[in-house]
């Protein structure tokens, strides 16, 4: 997960490596993904995230398709 | 150690303490100490968490690479939080190192395409502040992320 100057520079980049399946995300998605998963990785009764949950994360914030798919 | 999940628990507490405490990913050692316990068994412990995808271990060794998201050396993600500077692996962690302290953030990083240019990033509450157009990007679909995790 790589940060880009824009949309242009981060299809730049994945077209240089052939990662043509690659998503972009507005810097605010990423900051609510990023609290909706790690908000809780201090505290004593953390726990990994199933992986029904992990897919009902990201489809709360909209991650919608076969890219956020985890099985 | 006649329960190795417990002793798990307790090593993971432990490396969120040191993080809290001094700011810093501990060293096994630092870890053995604190939780008063000999240095194979918690590389034992180490590699059991590392293989729960819990945090990632230095390729053939059995120190800490990362308490994701909290990185454990220099790396091309700066953040500073919690009155604090600390680096991440990537963009999603720098990020999710303002969000497990429950802080506003600063993220220092760069484009990764080849105009290299430097990005900052300013979380604070719900707002985000950047240059307009910078955009985060995954390079793999979310199943093959643990597959090579250093390098998504």
């Amino acid at each position: 997960m790589l940060l880009f100057r824009s949309e242009e520079h981060a299809r730049s980049w994945r077209d240089a490596r052939g990662f043509v399946g690659a998503r972009t995300l507005s810097l605010e998605t990423g900051w609510r993904l990023a609290r909706a998963w790690y908000a809780r990785k201090l505290e004593p009764d953390w726990r990994r995230h199933t992986v029904e949950e992990a897919e009902a994360l990201f489809a709360d914030l909209g991650l919608a398709g076969d890219f956020w798919r985890l099985r | 150690m006649t329960d190795p999940a417990a002793f798990d628990r307790d090593v993971r507490i432990t490396i969120a303490e040191c993080i809290r405490e001094r700011g810093a990913v501990p060293s096994l050692a630092e870890v053995a100490s604190r939780v008063a316990a000999p240095a194979a068994d918690v590389a034992d412990s180490f590699g059991r968490l590392a293989a729960a995808r819990v945090m990632i271990l230095r390729s053939g060794t059995t120190e800490l690479l990362s308490f994701n998201p909290f990185a454990a050396g220099p790396t091309d993600f700066r953040v500073r939080s919690g009155g604090r500077e600390w680096t991440a692996l990537c963009a999603w962690d720098a990020f999710g190192v303002a969000a497990a302290l429950r802080d506003d953030g600063v993220v220092l990083g760069h484009c990764a395409d080849t105009c290299g240019v430097p990005l900052e990033v300013r979380l604070a509450g719900d707002a985000v502040g950047a240059l307009d157009g910078v955009v985060m990007q995954f390079g793999l679909p979310a199943r093959d992320w643990w597959k090579d995790i250093v390098f998504t």
